[in-house]
């Protein structure tokens, strides 16, 4: 697989990977956007283009980074694709597995029974999926914009360090994955027929993109912005000293 | 698993195997009683512990209590000749070479033996009991089991079906109508 550049026609990176058009969603690029390249369209929306390159890259081949030198990124830039990525889960991704799973439950006469429990877990999965971006959103991110604001204007802040640090965060991320993998595992192993079988493969193959989606969203957050922040949390404690 | 005393250690080792880019969790332990922790929770393929540990009678308990995955000794020096050695100077290429040849063992074993995929009796009590909101220790209590035992179940329950979470674990009870949806909490 070739990797992705600056002067990558957009198009024919799509093209390798339809996927890619849901990632470049996120940096407000739609379908459409003619004949140009990965750097023409940077520059034309105002995206830094060595992190689009590197998020696209990394979207491909998960040993791109932490192979790369990631240093360059600001913190900021990287809190705000990351939620794109949350107003993606939750306005568009799961709205729409949902929509897909009311449907599988809804249609089948006379009601299966065994559907509606399906139903039942992946709700649960939702509202804790919802929990934790929540969680994201309210402390983390801004925790780690505040970290990175005094990292780069010590003179402006004397106060302390705050008692959250990045440690707690990564101790609180896994059991939502876990979740996900189970529902897929309950969908092709134990779903109850009858069923409307087009539904199901429809309903699985989300659940397959949404789980990359989702690990390649804590991959970002595991292993540039973690790093990062406790790059910064270090060196900010001995500032203080 | 990374189990050692050394604070350097760890996280020297953990920066080593992230390197790689294996497809794999890092687990890391200071002492015996996070790592038993550890080893109960999770699924442990490989443990790296330090010399230190290798005549703790703790630690060979914790080790010859489950499966037995992989287990290396992390030594300052190279002992040579001692295949299950990682030393303090080995270059990143033995490393990799090392830590991948245990992990696709630890594959071809599970490959080998038959997977059994139905569960025991004691199994699907402990799902059903599960399923309907017990902890590790309640189960252990009910069924007069030890707590090791009834971890051990749970591990065996992953193994077989696939799910992990109390959960996943309760649909798969209602589905297969061990527990009914009113007697759930989902």
């Amino acid at each position: 697989m070739r990797t992705i550049s600056t002067e990558t026609n957009l198009a024919d990176a799509i093209l390798q990977n339809h996927n890619l058009l849901r990632v470049i969603g996120r940096f407000d690029i739609q379908p459409g956007f003619g004949d140009v390249t990965v750097g023409e369209i940077c520059h034309k929306k105002d995206i830094d283009p060595v992190f689009m390159v590197v998020i696209l890259n990394s979207f491909l081949d998960e040993s791109y980074f932490p192979a790369h030198d990631l240093t360059g990124f600001s913190l900021k830039q990287l809190v705000r694709y990351l939620q794109k990525t949350h107003d993606y889960y939750l306005n568009h991704q799961i709205p729409y597995i949902q929509e897909l799973i009311d449907r599988l439950c809804s249609g089948q006469q006379p009601e299966n029974p065994g559907l509606k429990v399906v139903n039942r877990f992946f709700a649960a999965y939702c509202r804790e999926l919802n929990d934790h971006i929540m969680r994201e959103e309210k402390v983390t991110f801004p925790y780690v914009l505040g970290i990175e604001n005094r990292f780069n204007h010590p003179e402006e802040s004397e106060t302390g360090i705050p008692d959250y640090t990045i440690q707690h965060y990564e101790t609180e991320h896994d059991n939502v994955e876990e979740k996900l993998n189970d529902l897929k595992n309950i969908m092709i192993k134990y779903l109850p027929q009858p069923f409307d079988f087009d539904l199901v493969n429809r309903i699985t193959a989300e659940l397959y993109w949404l789980e990359k989606d989702l690990n390649e969203h804590s991959r970002i957050e595991d292993k540039i912005m973690i790093p990062k922040v406790r790059m910064m949390e270090t060196e900010l404690k001995l500032n203080r000293r | 698993m990374i189990l050692s005393q050394s604070h350097i250690i760890r996280l020297g080792l953990r920066q080593c195997l992230t390197d790689l880019n294996l497809p794999v969790k890092i687990f890391l332990a200071a002492d015996l009683t996070t790592a038993t922790d550890l080893y109960e929770n999770n699924d442990i393929q490989l443990i790296i512990a330090g010399e230190e540990f290798s005549d703790d009678a703790g630690f060979h308990q914790l080790v010859t209590s489950g499966k037995p995955e992989g287990i290396f000794l992390f030594s300052e020096n190279h002992l040579p000749g001692n295949e299950q050695n990682l030393s303090l100077f080995m270059t990143p290429v033995e490393l990799a070479a090392k830590i991948k040849m245990m992990l696709q063992t630890g594959k071809e074993n599970e490959n080998m033996s038959t997977p059994e995929k139905e569960l025991s009796k004691r199994e699907k009590e402990v799902v059903r009991l599960l399923a309907l909101g017990a902890s590790n220790k309640d189960i252990a209590e009910k069924l007069n089991l030890s707590l090791h035992t009834a971890l051990t179940h749970r591990k065996n329950i992953i193994r077989k079906l696939g799910i992990k979470t109390a959960a996943g674990l309760t649909v798969f009870a209602i589905l297969n109508g061990m527990i009914t949806l009113e007697e759930a909490n989902l």
